[in-house]
């Protein structure tokens, strides 16, 4: 399919299934989110939440049918998740059961689909999380240490990740680890490997998950491997060409988190119109001064223009099309756009937007890691300097 | 709440057609020819060879119905003109008035003014390239214009001052909007009307017309009317409802003005990235520092966006429906973003960003005015606020 004849939805898309979602998120109110958050770590997941929007189907929506799923366009997801960030919920305790099995199915074997699709689909096995960034290498990922040698009947990992969300709430794992030392291979990229590795047989066998305690709930973990087996079939393609298959996974990735930051930025913007109208100030409505009222209008624009930069990048992924300009820009301008959003709805609510009561404050922070992960922006840079503008690599 | 059926293609680098030969017309008017201009006094700094070349090529025709000889094109293509232009040493200031002036004409006018002056401006015979709104007491608050047009007998008679009205001197006509009755405290543009100016028979009695000497090479004017006498049928439309008029012309305005700045993005990340590129200091093409890279990657993303939204509101607006604040958004964020790329370009040349001789400066001054006329940062974001978003006006 050629550039020329892809286009994107400007209006709202997927209005049905905006409308279902919302419904769902009705029942989970912002004390649901502060309960969470006053847990442990190791107790904070948003089980509930997550069962209720499992039971509706709206996590397989990327799955296609003859596995058991919605079989929607990646916009669709993206419909679904900007919708359950702009009704106050967060799904980043469940996203990746949306977009992480796409690797499986672009890359996997007929025998991996057969075996894992219809039971993500149901909502049977969770497969939850992505195990690719280290403690030593952060972004510099294909010089990651953790180790798959191959052994009689399989691979013997070794190794750390780090920031790994979900890990304890997740049946199975996708996992990159090289197979070939880095001083080996011709390309940097090369001699790393995708496993799906089955996280309740892998604890059995020396993988220890150990919650981090961080400013927002996302139950994220550190991971160690200690000489821990997984059989052969734990691989995903091709031996040693891993980093490519993830490459894609992440462009999904980057669009379907980028419309959740869309999301909270309608949310922002919905509740400070709402406070700043209720709300006098100097005996005229707040939202007559123009401090809060171009900051809100700014942010407004700035959010409109990323929404239209995720729904184009979508479109290109749907069509097979090279989206990873775009995936990076939607990120970056979404994250500032969102950022925009967040800070002018704490000025606007005040004090009572920082009240642990408030989603203002949760959703601020939220906001500010949207812009640092899943990538970081000076990444984001490096490529659109690099790889659009053609400027030498700068790191 | 755009319609949900619009779409938009994923491709922006459309309409080689009109990009191609207006390029290589460009190329005729070098950075040299628009500096020479510029050593000469105010009134005579009008890049008069340009627009004569630019009337004869028939672009500037594009929005004219075919059924008043005009080429009947899109919105989106009247756009992509602009944007070629700016996108070289040009400035199409002197000549854009051309393109849209007349939509007032062919919207409102009456079927003898349409027969009379719509086929001589799709020719480019007849020049409609001025406007007269803003005084000196009022600025932006139009509603207080004190410029009148007192009907007596069987004319009207114009007394009263306009500020930075531009090319006047050098064209047939011009769009002046006079109070003709006082407004209601409901309404109080009310009773401001439209007048078709014949600008040869004005400047012989009754008007005259002041260059203004301004750091942007806009063929800005001050006009004083001096019981200028106007026949009954210079009215356009309605009398009294002029202002309602002109606010729909702005939204065209303002799409063709953020394709200029989006345009000028691309002159400025060209040259920055091609300066980058060549420019060595510390044994290395300064492109390998991200304090370089980092804001020319930035930039571009922003004017990526940017032009995204402005593609939107001509969608809109080539769908049949007037774009409203969508239209305000699509200038503001063209203009800022063009803004940033202008200043990452300055400072990626350093020292010769200050020599005239690389055009960076000039375009860089071009860029500063674009984002407060015709339409400021502050009347945009009010659209945006109060009509698009709920909010109460701020003044």
């Amino acid at each position: 399919m050629s550039e020329q004849t892809v286009g994107f939805a400007l209006g709202e898309d997927y209005s049905e299934y905006r409308r279902e979602v919302a419904k769902v998120c009705e029942d989970y109110p912002p004390s649901y989110w502060e309960y969470l958050e006053n847990q442990p770590p190791s107790g904070s997941y948003p089980t509930k939440f997550v069962e209720a929007l499992t039971k509706t189907g709206f996590l397989s929506a990327l799955i296609p049918a003859k596995y058991g799923g919605l079989g929607l366009p990646v916009r669709g997801g993206a419909a679904i998740l900007e919708t359950i960030h702009a009704s106050g919920c967060t799904a980043g305790p469940c996203h990746a059961q949306m977009y992480t099995m796409g690797t499986i199915l672009r890359h996997g074997s007929d025998a991996q689909k057969d075996k894992y699709l219809p039971k993500i689909a149901k909502g049977e096995l969770r497969l939850q999380a992505f195990g690719v960034t280290e403690p030593t290498t952060g972004s510099d990922t294909t010089q990651l240490k953790t180790r798959a040698d191959k052994v009689d009947g399989g691979y013997m990992l070794n190794g750390q990740k780090v920031w790994i969300s979900r890990a304890g709430h997740s049946d199975l794992m996708l996992l990159l680890a090289r197979t070939t030392p880095a001083d080996q291979v011709e390309k940097r990229a090369h001699g790393v490997s995708t496993f799906l590795v089955d996280m309740r047989v892998a604890k059995e066998n020396g993988m220890v998950i150990t919650p981090i305690d961080a400013m927002i709930n996302h139950n994220t973990t550190e991971i160690f491997f200690d000489d821990v087996f997984i059989p052969e079939d734990s691989l995903v393609g091709q031996e040693g060409r891993g980093f490519r298959y993830i490459l894609d996974g992440m462009n999904a990735e980057r669009c379907l988190v980028s419309s959740e930051t869309i999301g909270n930025g309608r949310y922002f913007l919905r509740e400070s119109i709402k406070f700043a109208n209720e709300n006098k100030r100097f005996g005229r409505q707040m939202s007559a001064t123009q401090s809060v009222q171009f900051s809100i209008a700014q942010a407004y624009a700035q959010l409109e223009t990323a929404d239209l930069m995720v729904r184009k990048t979508a479109a290109m992924f749907d069509a097979g099309l090279k989206c990873g300009a775009e995936a990076n820009m939607s990120k970056i301008l979404s994250g500032e756009a969102v950022w925009a959003c967040a800070q002018v709805a704490l000025s606007v609510f005040g004090e009572s937007g920082m009240a642990k009561s408030s989603s203002i404050q949760r959703k601020w922070r939220e906001s500010r890691t949207a812009r640092n992960s899943p990538i970081s922006p000076n990444m984001v840079l490096n490529f659109v300097g690099q790889h659009v503008l053609g400027l030498p690599r700068s790191y | 709440m755009t319609d949900a059926q619009l779409m938009m293609r994923v491709d922006d680098d459309d309409y080689d057609e009109f990009r191609d030969p207006l390029k290589a017309l460009c190329e005729g008017f070098p950075g040299a020819y628009w500096r020479a201009l510029e050593d000469k006094p105010a009134d005579q700094r009008y890049p008069a060879e340009f627009v004569d070349t630019l009337m004869e090529s028939g672009f500037l025709g594009a929005l004219i119905p075919e059924e008043f000889d005009g080429a009947g094109l899109s919105l989106r293509i009247a756009a992509v003109i602009l944007e070629t232009i700016h996108s070289t040493s040009c400035n199409a200031g002197a000549a854009i008035g051309q393109m849209y002036l007349s939509d007032i004409l062919v919207r409102h006018g009456s079927d003898a003014q349409k027969q009379k002056y719509l086929p001589g401006i799709a020719a480019g015979e007849v020049r409609f390239l001025a406007s007269a709104i803003s005084e000196i007491e009022t600025g932006s608050d139009h509603a207080q214009m004190a410029t009148t047009a007192e009907k007596r007998g069987d004319v009207f008679v114009v007394n009263g001052s306009k500020e930075w009205a531009n090319c006047t001197l050098h064209s047939d006509l011009l769009l002046l909007l006079a109070r003709t009755s006082p407004g209601t405290p409901d309404n109080p543009t009310d009773g401001l009307t439209a007048f078709l100016v014949d600008m040869k028979t004005a400047l012989k009695g009754g008007l005259s017309s002041q260059a203004i000497d301004a750091m942007n090479n806009d063929g800005a004017t001050n006009l004083v009317f001096d019981g200028l006498e106007l026949p009954l049928d210079a009215v356009i439309g309605e009398v009294g409802k002029g202002y309602d008029y002109y606010r729909d012309l702005t939204q065209i305005e303002c799409i063709l003005y953020a394709a200029c700045a989006s345009g000028d993005s691309a002159f400025f990340s060209e040259r920055a990235v091609n300066y980058a590129k060549e420019r060595v200091v510390f044994g290395r093409p300064i492109a390998y520092n991200q304090g370089i890279q980092f804001p020319i990657s930035k930039a571009y993303i922003e004017v990526q966006g940017a032009k995204l939204i402005g593609n939107k509101a001509a969608a809109v607006y080539d769908s049949g429906q007037l774009p409203g604040p969508l239209a305000s958004m699509a200038k503001h964020m063209a203009c800022e973003a063009a803004w940033l790329m202008a200043d990452a370009c300055f400072t990626t040349h350093g020292g010769f960003a200050f020599a005239r001789e690389y055009d960076i400066e000039r375009k860089w001054r071009d860029a500063r005015v674009m984002q407060m006329t015709p339409q400021g940062t502050a009347t945009l974001l009010t659209d945006i606020a109060v009509n698009d978003l709920g909010m109460p006006s701020s003044f």
